[in-house]
């Protein structure tokens, strides 16, 4: 009953229909006292509102969702381009197949390195150790 | 930036992206994981969890909805694992967590009241400052909590006839 009548309060349809909740509201003292005390304590509520708590969390979530990369790699990918580039410079070269192989070798590196198709949506994140 | 955008920046690769979703919503995820646990330490260590969860779990979300209320169900999922762990470990501090001072309100009237919703389990709490004081409807907290509508109209009025016991009010028939 005292769940009908607190339905009906707030605009909800009550199992047991209102002019019975009403009537019986009407008879039953305790009923009325209980659902006077439930109307108090929803009245202070009302009037309370949620305590902030301040937070900076984006940091510590950072450190887990951004991929760290180690230095030597890229290190390894400049060397191997600049010392390409000097064996281009070199006259009269006869390598054929053997230099031309290498700038698929630095694509192929960089994949690896980089652990991810760039031209491709990622279908799964994962965190940084994962 | 909007929501659905950083999301798909993020799945693009531009993890910091993310850093847009965790700056908009964190205050307001440890505002409501802080009602559970009732205590904001555990709550922000639920709610740095529950952002690793959505990161982990964005290529499953679907664009057409909201990020927090997809969101909110990790969160509540942490909040509830690490509220099993602290169940025996009241907090007891004086000061209030879940409410703040309000104008008009007598600071003894919003203590009494935090001290008695920190009291109440953490599903009585959630659903009651949910419904109170962020002023969800019935179907939206329906939709929140995963429950029918008549099991929200139950479950609240448990809760709440639990929290006026506990603020003094008085003993009836069940």
């Amino acid at each position: 009953m005292q769940m009908a009548a607190m339905a009906i309060e707030e605009d909800q349809v009550p199992e047991i229909p209102g002019p019975l909740v009403r009537e019986h509201l009407n008879q039953c003292a305790a009923c009325r006292d209980a659902a006077a005390a439930m109307s108090f304590t929803l009245a202070s509520l009302a009037r309370q509102t949620r305590r902030p708590h301040p937070a900076d969390l984006w940091p510590a979530i950072q450190r887990k969702v951004t991929p760290r990369h180690a230095a030597w790699p890229y290190v390894a990918l400049a060397v191997l381009l600049v010392v390409y580039k000097l064996i281009e410079l070199v006259p009269d070269r006869e390598w054929s197949i053997a230099i031309q192989i290498i700038p698929l070798l630095i694509g192929f590196g960089l994949f690896r390195i980089l652990r991810q198709n760039p031209f491709q949506i990622a279908t799964e994140l994962r965190l940084e150790g994962e | 930036m909007e929501d659905t955008e950083a999301i798909r920046r993020c799945l693009r690769g531009d993890r910091t992206a993310f850093g847009t979703l965790v700056l908009r919503y964190q205050a307001e995820a440890v505002g409501h994981a802080t009602a559970i646990l009732g205590n904001p330490e555990d709550a922000r260590d639920a709610v740095q969890e529950a952002f690793l969860d959505a990161f982990r779990a964005l290529a499953r979300f679907d664009l057409a909805r909201r990020f927090y209320p997809w969101f909110y169900t990790m969160l509540r999922n942490r909040c509830f694992r690490l509220a099993r762990v602290r169940r025996n470990c009241p907090a007891v501090d004086l000061e209030t967590v879940v409410l703040a001072d309000a104008p008009g309100v007598s600071i003894e009237e919003t203590i009494a009241l935090d001290m008695a919703l920190r009291q109440l389990s953490p599903e009585d709490r959630e659903i009651v400052t949910l419904r109170h004081l962020d002023g969800l409807s019935y179907q939206e907290l329906a939709e929140r909590l995963d429950i029918p509508s008549g099991t929200v109209m139950s479950r609240l009025f448990y809760a709440r006839r639990r929290l006026r016991d506990l603020l003094g009010g008085p003993e009836e028939e069940k």
